[in-house]
């Protein structure tokens, strides 16, 4: 429609997306005042110029208008706020990537501690989002939608989502094969409580709950363009106003059901803490005071009637010098034994498995060690070599050192970070009694995120050598983990894994 | 008899909200039921009334749709839960004052 009164409204409007929608509403109002005045007898062109001498002057009209909708995005402090709080969210999810994903497929040895308050983080960031998206669709503001778009693949990307499905069927295990809120606390503990048919679930419902976020923007994005060029879009908005509706009553429901069953499991973290603690001091305290070479047989049913545990039969593919290796697991501790069959030798190992990235279910300090505690011994140690652990797994690689050969000798009683770990008595004490333990054999260096006591070395023209190995897990070091070990009471090898 | 510009002015979100509250409309109908309404009292420049739509719109006191009707595509404007919260605030404002001026204005007849 050519009319001056809309066409100087037009000009004065900067705005170029709201100019469009502008126009049309105009054109829509000064058609049907033509058409008013046409039914009472006006000509057509009278009836056109009347219409536009009653929407008055186009000043008055206009500037208030280019006033409202001239506002730059980046000159609203709203966009800001809603931009600098997506990428700190997205900082966090990237920076706690490893916890928030629970997939360890890709790593045998990562046992991944479930770390309950990843859940609500996780179902937070999903509530900020669709919160900031509503809002964002009430005021129409396209800058924060696309920031939302780009922060939902990323946080995807980075596995942010997760926990919360993992809480979401945690849930549904929860409410399916009865409510056993002691299922959810040993989940905090250990992965492989997670019930593994619903474990597969995992990835394909944070990729589906991705998808549909991803939807949902697109939406609003259409949805608002449609608005801002004049164009009808009542039903387009349809669908995805009933999924906004659905998402957010299951999301209440769901909160509702997290909030009681975390404020139950918080309840009972402690005691299982002291549960756990417990079993690890009996079961490392069993193989400190074992005696080497004791017949397996006979060593087997005492682990069976003094720890109340059942061995699980593992393949020994690998190791060249064992026959059998048994596994006892109990929370996040696993005791191995070995044994060979022809020489009747046993060799007994606790693997103290913890997760170095979850404090949360910290079960003993003793075992985490900064980089820098090594420092008073490193000058009479050098690097001799750089290799991959037994099982030639790339993250294995270790840097061994070894002590110089003029180097004054290192003593365990002597090492500082030692002084005041609750293993060193007994750790001290198996290093004496191991000076006839002939019979012990190696532990196979398990020591990606394991801390581990172990007791015998066997070299490579099978000749035993006593020795007592120590395993720390590393914080704030590019090693993940450090094996010291120790032959007649001296250090003669410190293995750093990468 | 004519009413003032400046105290139309300060009326006029209260009149397009109050008319909303009954159904969805677009600018054209909105000043033809306010002057319906009002017995053609309030008369509206009409192009004044669309700043004070975007405006109530930015504040999420209104949202807006496209829709044809009549073979024209039209602009209808929906009060939001803000906006029914906000007319009724505005009333009851709009209640006492004029309330205040009746008592004001009967006093100074009796004298």
């Amino acid at each position: 429609m050519d009319n001056t009164f809309i066409q100087k409204v037009t000009m004065l409007v900067k705005n170029k997306n709201a100019k469009a929608a502008i126009s049309a509403e105009l054109e829509s109002h000064i058609l049907d005042k033509i058409d008013f005045y046409t039914e009472i007898g006006y000509s057509k062109e009278e009836a056109e110029k009347k219409a536009t001498e009653d929407m008055g002057s186009a000043e008055d009209t206009a500037i208030p208008l280019n006033g409202i909708h001239s506002q730059r995005w980046y000159k609203q402090t709203e966009n800001w706020v809603t931009i600098i709080i997506l990428a700190a969210m997205w900082v966090v999810t990237f920076i706690f990537k490893n916890n928030f994903t629970y997939d360890t497929a890709s790593n045998i040895y990562s046992v991944t501690v479930h770390y309950i308050t990843l859940d609500f983080a996780s179902l937070v960031i999903f509530a900020l989002f669709f919160f900031i998206l509503c809002h964002a669709r009430r005021t129409k503001n396209k800058i924060t939608v696309i920031a939302l778009l780009v922060f939902i693949i990323a946080v995807n990307f980075t596995g942010g989502l997760q926990p919360m499905f993992y809480a979401v069927l945690q849930t549904i295990s929860m409410l399916t094969s009865g409510y056993d809120v002691g299922g959810y606390i040993d989940s905090i503990f250990q992965y492989s409580y997670v019930p593994s048919y619903l474990g597969k679930y995992l990835s394909l419902a944070a990729a589906t709950l991705t998808a549909l976020a991803v939807l949902y923007c697109v939406f609003v994005i259409l949805g608002i363009y449609t608005q801002e060029c004049g164009k009808t879009g009542k039903s387009f908005w349809k669908p995805y106003i009933i999924i906004q509706r659905t998402a957010a009553v299951l999301l209440g429901i769901y909160f509702i059901f997290m909030a009681i069953c975390t404020a139950i499991a918080y309840t009972g973290i402690e005691t299982q803490k002291e549960k756990i603690n417990s079993f690890k001091k009996q079961e490392i305290d069993f193989i400190l005071n074992s005696e080497p070479g004791t017949d397996s047989q006979e060593y087997m049913g005492k682990i069976y009637t003094e720890l109340q545990l059942t061995p699980s039969y593992c393949e020994t593919s690998g190791i060249d010098y064992v026959d059998n290796i048994y596994y006892f697991n109990r929370y996040n501790i696993t005791m191995c034994y070995m044994e060979n069959q022809n020489d009747h030798k046993v060799q007994y190992t606790a693997l103290i498995v913890t997760n170095p990235l979850t404090d949360f279910a910290l079960i003993n300090n003793d075992l985490y060690l900064e980089e820098s505690d090594f420092a008073d011994i490193m000058d009479s140690l050098e690097c001799v070599n750089y290799t991959a652990a037994d099982d030639n797994s790339p993250e294995s690689y270790v840097d061994i050192w070894q002590t110089k050969y003029d180097s004054v000798p290192i003593y365990i009683d002597s090492c500082k970070f030692l002084q005041d770990n609750y293993y060193l008595d007994k750790i001290s004490a198996l290093i004496k009694s191991s000076s006839s333990a002939d019979s012990s054999y190696s532990s196979n260096a398990l020591s990606e995120n394991f801390g581990t006591v172990g007791v015998g070395i066997i070299t490579d023209n099978s000749e035993i050598i006593p020795d007592v190995r120590v395993t720390f897990i590393l914080k704030n070091s590019k090693y993940k983990s450090a094996t010291l070990l120790f032959i007649d009471n001296k250090l003669e090898q410190l293995q750093l894994s990468v | 008899m004519k009413i003032s510009k400046e105290l139309i002015k300060g009326s006029t979100s209260l009149l397009v909200m109050s008319v909303l509250k009954q159904e969805d409309m677009y600018g054209y109908k909105i000043i033809k039921e306010i002057e319906k309404l009002s017995e053609d009292v309030f008369v509206l420049k009409e192009g004044t009334l669309y700043p004070i739509l975007h405006a109530l719109e930015n504040e999420n006191l209104l949202e807006s749709y496209w829709q044809e009707s009549d073979g024209r595509k039209r602009k209808y404007y929906h009060l939001t839960k803000k906006g029914v919260q906000r007319t009724k605030a505005k009333e009851d404002e709009w209640k006492l004052f004029s309330t205040s001026v009746d008592k004001v204005l009967a006093s100074a007849v009796a004298y």
